[in-house]
């Protein structure tokens, strides 16, 4: 237990506030709280070990020995696989309840598949792309998640999904190639849901919650444009696919299940607001939105035909649901950043011959946006929120700076005004406090 | 559930043996009982993450023209009949949508087909155009391909087993001399 605390209770006793008894009931409630330093330090140590030793084998086999004979370079592919195995094997029947042990051995077979597989191409010289490996190598490992209750493969499962993701759809987005759907990420993620879902579900404060938690968000945020394959067509529902995306993930951060997460174990809350304040602000310029005008042929066919129309859709219901289900449990100050979604799908589908319309819109709702965060933070008495709310709009301004299309005056205006309502801002809230304390 | 949890990683252990060993099998049957072709190539330098650098095959044998529409397009497996010519070298004999009776076929990939005036041309991608290499030999092997080619006598090629549509590189020659012998 910490020193300040047992001092500070010792304060208390000596003081008469707290009598002897409660001051040993409260120190042996922190001393039953607080986890072994010891073991934690031990998983730590033993997972970055098993990792560099994982990436160490991985780059050792790389370096090609083809010098050595065709069976000795054999040998050496299954070696590693043995060890991993004979390791997860002997954890599983001694160690079972240990982590480390648990997690370590299932990271070196985890990197151990690859190498074999990487060493058999060599010995062979098997050709394939590395989307194809990724496959392989991810077909033939990701049971361990559930097998030694392994987070660190599940994580590195998540991780391996979204490079093959990229691969698989973004890799000849520039070319003349066709683009593919990489279907398999889905099927990966859909196979550690129940893994997360434990987490969630009775351990939503340990560090694995946290780190699937960011894995999740970065990952999907990454593999969704994978989806879009080549319809340059549609590009509007794309960043409507985005935007129910962040939508969905702003929600959940301000759900009651992060609702007492501290703002970094809140990856959702993170890239919820950014995203959306992202695609807003990219939106308010008038170049994207000439791209949109004029009637395009096939319009509708080419809409129909592309997976990420169904997909934003999909994503697009599952936000009204959502939305749904928290209004029911709505309390205080209504937050428009909620409708966000709604307003993008809107502006960008029926005013998209009307980009004047469009570009109000955009501009309003980032404003919108800013004057909430800033009356936030002035009621919550939070310079924090409220400096927020100024940024957004010290933004905005930032892009027009560069936008020809606004006098030069109106710019200078606009920033002026934005510099004075942030020190006007900041003093009448440091003022306040001043006459409250 | 204790033994459950063990017999289920017995069998994904099992599984990561078959896996590669199954491969092993197959490329090693067709080491040990194919037929050994000369494909005339071209090596260029790129690189693995995992499986570490590489020369990449440009194969100058990889396109055939005749007047019959196959109807193949681009990704679509193919048959590749091969042949030898004058010299020794692989040729492409013909072409064929079904497995070929004979052994001398590899199976391919239709890169592109274009049609001229009365003829078509089918470009392939071989299955077998990545040779790995010491990551210290294979930049400089492509460096010692440029060397002869101001020479025009002199040949690259890859010799590769094949055997039922299966094909396994044996190794990369220049003028006849193994490439990692003369990348030392």
């Amino acid at each position: 237990m910490s020193k300040p605390l047992l001092k500070d209770l010792r304060e208390l006793v000596t003081a008469n506030i707290i009598t002897s008894d409660t001051a040993d009931q409260i120190a042996r409630y922190y001393q039953s709280k607080k986890e072994a330093p010891g073991e934690k330090f031990n998983i730590v140590l033993g997972i970055l070990g098993a990792l560099l030793v994982g990436f160490g084998i991985v780059l050792l086999v790389a370096h090609n020995w083809d010098v050595m004979p065709r069976s000795v370079q054999t040998i050496f592919a299954f070696l590693p696989l043995a060890a991993g195995q004979a390791l997860c094997v002997f954890t599983l029947l001694k160690k079972r309840t240990n982590v480390a042990w648990r997690e370590s051995s299932s990271v070196i077979l985890f990197f151990a598949v690859a190498s074999c597989m990487a060493l058999i191409s060599q010995i062979y010289h098997i050709n394939g792309t590395l989307d194809g490996f990724i496959l392989t190598w991810l077909l033939l490992t990701a049971a361990l998640v559930y097998m030694m209750r392994s987070s660190l493969v599940s994580l590195l499962v998540i991780a391996c999904a979204t490079w093959y993701a990229t691969l698989v759809g973004y890799q000849n987005i520039f070319s003349y190639h066709h683009t593919d759907i990489p279907y398999f990420y889905l099927v990966f993620l859909a196979f550690i849901g129940p893994h997360y879902y434990q987490y969630f579900k009775s351990n939503r404060k340990s560090n694995f919650f946290h780190l699937h938690n960011w894995f999740l968000v970065i990952s999907t945020v990454i593999a969704l444009g994978a989806f879009a394959g080549k319809s340059e067509d549609t590009f509007q529902w794309i960043f409507i696919g985005y935007c129910s995306l962040f939508g969905i993930y702003y929600l959940l951060g301000e759900s009651v299940y992060f609702e007492e997460s501290r703002l970094f174990a809140n990856p959702f809350l993170i890239a919820g607001l950014l995203g959306t304040i992202i695609i807003f602000l990219f939106w308010s310029y008038d170049g994207i939105w000439n791209e949109l005008r004029g009637s395009k042929e096939n319009y509708f066919r080419d809409l129909f035909q592309s997976i990420f129309f169904y997909l934003s859709f999909l994503l697009l219901v599952l936000h009204i649901y959502l939305l749904i289900n928290l209004s029911k449990a709505e309390k205080g100050l209504y937050n428009p950043l909620r409708l966000s979604v709604y307003v993008f799908a809107v502006a960008v589908l029926f005013f998209a011959q009307i980009p004047f319309l469009g570009l109000l819109i955009m501009n309003a709702w980032v404003l919108v946006t800013a004057m909430f965060y800033i009356r936030k933070g002035a009621i919550k008495d939070h310079l924090g929120i409220l400096n927020f709310g100024l940024l957004i709009i010290a933004c905005l301004t930032l892009l027009r700076f560069f936008d020809d299309s606004i006098a030069f005056v109106w710019r200078g205006l606009f920033f002026v005004a934005t510099g004075i309502g942030f020190f006007l801002a900041n003093y009448l809230i440091l003022k306040k406090r001043k006459s409250i304390s | 559930m204790k033994y459950g949890f063990i017999l289920a990683f017995v069998l994904l252990a099992i599984i990561q043996w078959v896996v590669p060993g199954k491969i092993i099998w197959e490329k090693d049957e067709v080491l040990k009982k194919g037929e050994s072709f000369k494909f005339k190539t071209e090596p260029v330098d790129p690189s693995h993450p995992f499986k570490g650098k590489y020369i990449t095959l440009n194969f100058a044998e990889n396109s055939f023209t005749d007047t019959i529409n196959r109807n193949l397009a681009g990704n679509e497996s193919v048959y590749v009949i091969l042949g030898r010519d004058a010299r020794g070298f692989a040729i492409i004999k013909d072409l064929s949508t079904r497995q070929p009776q004979n052994n001398n076929y590899v199976k391919a990939t239709v890169y592109y087909a274009s049609r001229e005036k009365d003829s078509i041309t089918v470009h392939i991608r071989y299955p077998f155009d990545e040779f790995y290499m010491d990551e210290y030999k294979a930049p400089k092997a492509e460096t010692i391909y440029r060397e002869p080619t101001r020479d025009s006598s002199a040949t690259t090629y890859a010799l590769v087993k094949i055997r039922k549509g299966q094909a396994v590189i044996q190794n990369v020659f220049i003028n006849d001399i193994p490439i990692g012998e003369l990348t030392r």
